[in-house]
């Protein structure tokens, strides 16, 4: 239904936030939040999700945005232990992990080494921006954003996407490398998983049916437009 | 008619009253010698015959023989005969069987003799008239014999006696004149009626056969026909008698022969004198000379006689001497006098003491004076006893109702009630003075020891005779000294210790010294020893004590000390000793002196020793319920002022040794005691305190030591028994000490139940100490008191104000402020302190605050009020809306919280202690307003104004970014308070800028960033800022090259940024960043400018990213200040762009077809109109830019506007369409409106316009076949090639949708 209103080009914005999304829960991909922020169960859930990442009110939500925007999240972070780690020879690197102080940082530490040179160019600013659109999505459910400044956002966005980026799943796979790296966890082949990964399951599930006549992707070309 | 008869032997004449056998009044020898008829048994003169019946008189000696011949049948005639021939031992024979028969006779005579000694007349006739009427009889038959034989061997001693069995005479004459004999006798005690006497006396006179006339009739004139009962009805009689004459004629016919004998002339006299005058017959001719006779018998021996004369004519002299007499009659007139009041009644008394007779006169005498008053009296007393009872009843109800304040009331009533009885009282017999004097006499009856002694004569109650003079002396008379002495000492003589108990029953007279017979009474060493002996002493106290005479203090310690050793068994066994115990109690607690303090000393040791509770709680009640020691007074020695039991300094002084402290310790040692009777110790107690219940509270209120201990005391008590005991009690100010006693200590249960029972106007007017005792214990211990008993039954009736804030005492409000607090999670008790308090929370923040209730008066409530008071200090509030606000508005107790801090908002940085707290209250602030949750409602009159109170707080922040941005944050809460934010924050990230530009200004262009996608109107400040603050901000870039950089490239960023066609406001946003952009470059110093940041710009320039009249400034700002770097290549292409700009004289326009300056244009814009010279006009004018030499498409934009009207002329005018169309491709392919030309606005608004203008045109084909080869030709810049075929492709799918 609301699809009906979406331009193609929104509707390839917005899909950049379709694993994340998913990965939420029960999301509509075919509109333009994902989610009905009318429902009062539906806005509680979001309440509270935006609750768990720190966002309060509108000028957090909106600063959160900038910051998204403008690289200052976790793919900076990322991006500088990767031009640390390039220096190091393998040893040094185990040096350099003990003096580590949280686990997480260890953990992090790793999967930089381990993506050091996969992804140096691109670093996880795919997973940056998938959650800048989700993110969106989610405002724009719970209010904190109109459905204009929506469209404004994700086509400036989008240039950034298509140029880092040649495919759909070049995309998710920076997604899923980003994830990893916020939240610290090792996986080296995504295959072998059990799907308890929320994320990892929505990959899963939308790789496979975007080659689906009935899929909310199908179609969805990467270089369209 | 009477025969004058003269004595045969000395021819004396014989008195008129002379009848045959009466010897001569003057020799005594037998007047006339006569014998007995031996027939018919008369008195004859001794002569040959008879003069009666005509016998021969016979011989003496054969008078008995002849009888007992006659009564065998031997007839008159022979008579004589027979007795002479009869031998001698027959006449023996009959002799003696006659005498037998004689003896009867001689028995009535001697009866006769006995009763002729108790009547007035003398004489012989009597045994004659007795000989006549029974020697006729003999011989008697044998019953008639035996019996009489019988009759004649009883002796009878007593007069009285012999009179009383009259009744068994033989005689008939005896017998009548016993009758008069009996009435002469006794007369005071006579048993039979007035009445019956009366007509005794007058049927005897009257009777002419009656044997006594003259003796029934002299009965007239003895005492007891002077007697007011004596019945005079049947004299006065006026029908005549039987004989014609009437009874006075009678009377004096009867008793006027009397007058000639001398012995019996003043009897008759007196008897006539009485009559007459009862019958008033005064005026009879004969009275003068009666009455003369009657005062002889004024000096008459006989007294009997003398007192009536005296009566008669009211002689008190001649009665007062009889008096003397030790007689009935001496009584009499005891008792004459006494009921005159003579004056002269000591004349009666012979000597210095009365005689016994006497006092046993004046006893009757008194007896008869009260026997009715007696009667009278004891029914009102009954009375008053039950009167009594019910008010005790009443009292002791009072007492169990505590209505103690009642009492003075109560009193006033029965006071009433009494007064009313008392006028009811029978008023006693006046008492003559006479008694006064006769007592004196009385008592001297047994001043003598040996009197005393013999004075035991006991009455019909038993009283010996001793008790009853003292008794008559002391209730009439007055005591001598010497007499008290006497008799005081008589009594220790004979151990007569009722006597000293008589004197001592009466109010002791003035003057007397009653010491000894008070030491001789009281003391009694000896009955102690017993109990049954004990108590009859102590019971013989009550007279003496109730006539005011009081046992010195040995004594009394005694008694009272063997009251107390014997108490247990009369406290359980014995009524009887209980009650008189009692009465003894109550007497000595009246004494007017020292008594009554050593006895209430007593009474009240007992009664607060609680070690021996039985005797402890039994003197209580008993002084409660009598009035002992309570609502009465005592003495003490040397003060005649009497002293009340009401506690007081003199109390405590009198009691417990002046301690204060004992006193209070008595009382809490016995406020929790109770007791199974009606009133206990602790009554007692409170009763002395409830008269005077300030002293106590004084006391109290100076020693707070002293109200703690009370306190716990009245806990138990309150707790035990379930009285309030002296909770209430206020001193003189109107204070309640031991309710601020309350406040000094930390409250337990009981302390709660305590302060309920509070007096009642401290319902409102609660003291501040204790609410906040309250608050303690309710919020103490974990909150569990909340659920306990004592907040169900007690402290929720602390909250009954839910209606009206001005109920509310102001120390609660801490109270609700911890239990209402958000950040408690016992929802009910939550609820409940919410319903009672949140009346208190206007409904708006800037309302006044509140007025509650305070030490009684209405106060409204001040911030300072309830950060220094209600919190303990501002570092508590901090605290408070730490854990709570976050829990947002819809708390009561937190918009309460912010009320007052708004209404201080300006202090707050002032009461602060650092900036950290105030930042932690801002914090929880800013919680207080983001926290939504069913807060909605409270936005409108609530949200601005705790934005206010934040913003208040901005010039206590040295991190005025941090502040700001936390304001910021509050942003979209509420329509409300929005522009007061932005306004906000717009003035201060000025200030921002200045103070701290790295992050100001981070902050100020991620602002811009919002407003350039947003593109809210609210947020259009930010242009302003930057429009307003370039210098600061060019200054800030100058001293941070990095923030320039950073700064620089993202507005570079967006400068060069593509804006899609139709996106008017983030062009026009972009527009004043490129301005700003511009305008900070040119006021930094070119020098302070990084070399990065004008490679970058310059990239962009080259690249034509930058439009062109910011690119056209920046290079010219680029080139004047020298700082063009190797950028030869890009050269030629820039020039060539120059070159075409700078083109304008150049391009050729037909003046003619545009002819309309700005002015017009604007004009013909604004009235155009579809009409065939207009859209000519029209036409000529769309490259405008040839003349104007700008890129300002506004000619195309009527196009855009007028759309739909020009089309439809069109439709009409083909020749215009054709003129149109070729305008605009001529435009379009004009390379000046090429996108990389001057005018690329001309040239992409056309293109936009083409397709709309062709839409549905038949033209539309061959202009997309001139299009397509326009741009296949190759004469166009890449550009313009590919924007013509854009629009080739776009007019195609234009046309196969149509």
């Amino acid at each position: 239904m609301e699809q009906e209103h979406l331009s193609d080009e929104m509707y390839w914005g917005l899909s950049l936030s379709a694993l994340t999304l998913q990965s939420l829960g029960n999301c509509n991909h075919r509109s333009l939040f994902g989610f009905d922020g009318k429902d009062e169960n539906v806005k509680a859930f979001l309440k509270s999700y935006l609750y768990s990442i720190g966002i309060f009110n509108a000028k957090e939500a909106k600063d959160r945005l900038y910051h998204y925007r403008h690289d200052q999240m976790h793919n900076r972070m990322f991006m500088e232990a990767v031009h640390h780690l390039d220096l190091l020879s393998e040893a040094e690197f185990e040096a350099h992990l003990d003096t580590l102080e949280t686990p997480l940082e260890v953990k992090r530490c790793k999967i930089a080494w381990l993506y050091r040179h996969e992804l140096k160019e691109t670093g996880i600013r795919g997973h940056e921006i998938a959650q800048y659109v989700m993110l969106m999505r989610l405002y724009g459910a719970y209010g904190y954003l109109e459905e204009n400044e929506i469209r404004l956002r994700l086509y400036d966005i989008a240039g950034e996407v298509r140029q880092k980026f040649h495919s759909w799943d070049h995309y998710h796979q920076n997604v899923l490398a980003g994830d990893q790296y916020v939240k610290g966890y090792e996986i080296h082949d995504h295959s072998s998983v059990l799907i308890s990964n929320p994320l990892i399951a929505a990959y899963y599930s939308i790789s496979n049916s975007m080659y689906q006549t009935d899929s909310p992707f199908f179609q969805l070309n990467w270089s369209e437009q | 008619m009477s025969i004058v008869v003269y004595c045969e032997k000395c021819d004396a004449r014989q008195p008129n009253d002379w009848k045959a056998g009466d010897s001569c009044t003057t020799c005594g020898g037998m007047v006339r010698e006569e014998v007995r008829c031996t027939w018919c048994v008369k008195l004859t003169p001794k002569g040959k015959f008879c003069k009666h019946c005509g016998s021969e008189v016979q011989p003496e000696k054969y008078f008995g023989a002849a009888r007992i011949l006659k009564s065998i049948g031997v007839n008159q005639m022979e008579l004589g005969e027979k007795l002479r021939e009869l031998p001698a031992t027959k006449l023996e024979q009959y002799q003696s069987k006659y005498n037998r028969h004689l003896a009867v006779v001689q028995r009535a005579v001697e009866d006769m003799q006995r009763l002729e000694k108790m009547v007035v007349i003398q004489g012989q006739q009597k045994y004659s008239l007795i000989e006549d009427e029974l020697l006729n009889k003999i011989p008697f038959d044998d019953e008639t014999l035996a019996d009489r034989e019988k009759y004649a061997t009883q002796r009878i001693e007593s007069d009285l006696e012999f009179l009383h069995r009259r009744g068994e005479l033989t005689s008939k004459v005896n017998l009548q004149l016993a009758g008069a004999a009996y009435y002469r006798w006794r007369p005071q005690q006579l048993t039979e009626s007035h009445q019956y006497i009366s007509q005794q006396i007058f049927e005897h006179i009257v009777n002419e056969k009656s044997f006594h006339r003259e003796e029934w009739a002299l009965l007239l004139g003895h005492l007891h026909a002077f007697k007011n009962t004596f019945d005079w009805t049947p004299f006065r009689k006026s029908s005549s008698l039987k004989s014609g004459k009437s009874f006075f004629e009678t009377l004096i016919s009867v008793l006027e022969p009397l007058l000639d004998i001398p012995y019996l002339q003043p009897y008759a006299a007196v008897a006539l004198v009485h009559a007459l005058k009862q019958l008033d017959q005064t005026d009879y001719q004969a009275y003068q000379r009666y009455e003369i006779l009657a005062r002889e018998a004024l000096d008459n021996t006989d007294h009997d006689l003398r007192l009536s004369a005296g009566f008669l004519f009211e002689s008190e002299s001649v009665i007062a001497r009889v008096g003397r007499q030790d007689s009935p009659a001496g009584a009499e007139a005891l008792h004459w006098l006494l009921q005159k009041d003579s004056g002269i009644i000591a004349d009666a008394v012979a000597g210095d003491s009365l005689s016994h007779r006497q006092f046993l006169a004046i006893e009757s005498w008194i007896k008869n004076l009260n026997s009715e008053y007696d009667k009278a009296l004891e029914h009102w007393h009954q009375r008053r006893f039950r009167l009594e009872e019910k008010q005790r009843e009443r009292r002791s109800q009072l007492f169990n109702e505590g209505a103690v304040s009642d009492y003075q009331s109560r009193q006033e009533e029965e006071a009433r009630e009494r007064a009313a009885l008392e006028e009811q009282k029978p008023q006693p017999p006046v008492s003559p003075e006479g008694l006064e004097v006769l007592a004196g006499y009385a008592l001297n009856m047994i001043v003598d020891a040996r009197d005393f002694k013999d004075a035991v004569e006991e009455d019909a109650e038993g009283t010996p005779l001793y008790l009853r003079i003292l008794g008559f002396a002391v209730s009439y008379g007055i005591l001598t000294q010497e007499q008290l002495d006497a008799i005081v000492s008589n009594s220790e003589t004979y151990d007569r210790r009722d006597a000293v108990g008589v004197l001592l029953s009466v109010p002791s007279h003035y003057g007397l010294d009653y010491s000894q017979s008070y030491q001789y009474y009281f003391t009694a060493s000896k009955a102690y020893e017993a109990y049954q002996e004990g108590f009859e002493h102590i019971e013989s106290w009550l007279e003496p004590l109730r006539a005011g005479h009081y046992p010195t203090r040995q004594a009394l310690d005694n008694a009272l000390k063997f009251v107390k050793d014997h108490y247990s068994y009369t406290s359980v066994k014995d009524d009887r000793t209980r009650n008189i115990l009692l009465d003894v109690l109550h007497l000595l607690l009246e004494a007017t002196n020292e008594v009554s303090y050593h006895t209430a000393i007593f009474v009240i040791t007992q009664a607060l020793d609680i070690r021996n509770y039985l005797l402890a709680e039994w003197y209580a009640d008993a002084a409660i319920r009598y009035g002992f020691c309570c609502r009465s007074h005592y003495y003490i020695s040397g003060s005649p002022e009497p002293r009340k039991f009401e506690i007081g300094d003199t109390f405590i002084e009198d009691f417990f040794e002046g301690s204060w402290e004992s006193f209070i310790q008595t009382y809490n040692r016995l406020a929790s005691v109770g007791s199974r009777l009606a009133h206990g110790p602790a009554d007692l107690v409170k009763n002395w305190i409830d008269y005077n219940p300030a002293a106590l509270a004084g006391q109290l209120s100076a020693n707070p030591d002293w109200a703690l201990q009370t306190i716990d005391a009245l806990k138990e008590g309150l707790l035990i028994q379930g009285t309030q005991g002296i909770l209430h009690i206020r001193t003189e100010d109107g204070e309640y000490p031991l309710i601020e006693a309350l406040a000094l200590k930390k409250w337990d249960m009981a302390d709660v139940a305590l302060y309920y029972h509070r007096p009642g106007d401290l319902h409102y007017h609660q003291p501040e100490g204790c609410l906040k005792r309250f608050y303690e214990w309710l919020t103490g211990n974990e909150g569990i008191n909340y659920y306990s008993p004592a907040f169900e039954k007690y402290a929720r009736h602390f909250f009954t104000f839910s209606a009206d804030a001005k109920k509310i005492p102001a120390g609660m409000i801490p109270l609700w402020l911890s239990e209402s607090a958000p950040a408690n999670r016992d929802e009910k008790k939550k609820t409940f302190f919410d319903d009672q308090f949140s009346v208190l929370v206007p409904l708006g923040c800037n309302n006044p605050l509140a007025t509650v209730l305070r030490e009684g008066e209405a106060f409204q409530l001040t911030s300072d009020y309830i950060f220094e008071h209600i919190f303990n200090g501002f570092g508590e509030v901090v605290a408070y809306a730490k854990a709570n606000f976050h829990y947002g508005l819809k708390s009561a107790a937190n918009r309460f919280v912010l009320q007052a801090l708004y209404h201080a908002k300006d202090e707050l940085i002032d009461r602060s202690e650092n900036e950290e707290e105030l930042a932690e209250l801002v914090t929880a602030l800013s919680a207080l307003a983001l926290n939504q949750h069913e807060a909605k409602m409270y936005n409108d009159y609530w949200l601005s104004y705790l934005i206010e109170v934040i913003i208040a707080q901005r010039n206590g922040f040295t991190n005025r970014l941090g502040f700001l941005n936390m304001v910021w944050k509050l942003g979209g809460l509420h329509y409300s308070i929005s522009e007061k934010i932005y306004d906000f924050v717009k003035e201060n990230i000025s200030e921002c800028i200045e103070r701290d530009p790295e992050n100001g200004l981070r902050a100020l262009y991620a602002y811009y960033e919002d407003y350039f996608f947003g593109s809210r109107i609210d947020a259009k400040w930010v242009i302003y800022v930057l429009q307003e603050k370039t210098r600061e901000i060019a200054g800030a870039f100058e001293q941070h090259e990095e923030l320039f950089i950073e700064m620089g490239l993202f507005m570079l960023g967006y400068i060069t940024r593509e804006i899609h066609i139709g996106e008017a406001d983030q062009r026009r946003t972009l527009g004043e960043l490129e301005k700003h952009f511009y305008a900070v470059i040119e006021q930094v110093s070119p020098e302070k400018v990084p070399a990065e940041l004008i490679g970058q710009i310059r990239e962009k320039i080259n690249s034509r990213q930058i439009s062109l009249h910011i690119s056209t400034k920046l290079e010219r700002w680029i080139e004047d200040n020298g700082l063009v770097v190797e950028e030869a290549e890009v050269e030629p292409e820039y020039s060539s762009h120059e070159e075409k700009v700078q083109l304008p004289d150049d391009i050729d326009y037909d003046p003619e077809e545009i002819h309309m300056d700005m002015v017009q244009l604007s004009t013909f814009m604004g009235t155009f109109q579809a009409n065939k010279d207009q859209v000519e006009t029209l036409i000529n004018h769309l490259p405008y830019y040839k003349k104007d030499r700008t890129d300002n498409p506004m000619m195309l934009s009527i196009l855009m506007m007028k759309q739909a009207e020009i089309k439809a002329f069109l439709a009409e005018d083909m020749s215009a369409a054709i003129a149109l169309y070729q305008k605009l491709l001529e435009i379009i392919l004009d390379p000046l409106c090429a996108p990389n030309g001057p005018f690329p606005g001309y040239g992409q608004m056309t293109a936009l316009m083409m397709p709309q203008m062709l839409e549905g045109s038949m033209f539309a084909m061959q202009y997309i076949h001139s299009l397509e080869a326009m741009a296949s030709s190759g004469a166009y810049s890449t550009p313009h090639q590919e924007l013509l075929k854009s629009l080739t492709e776009q007019l195609k799918s234009q046309q196969t949708i149509s």
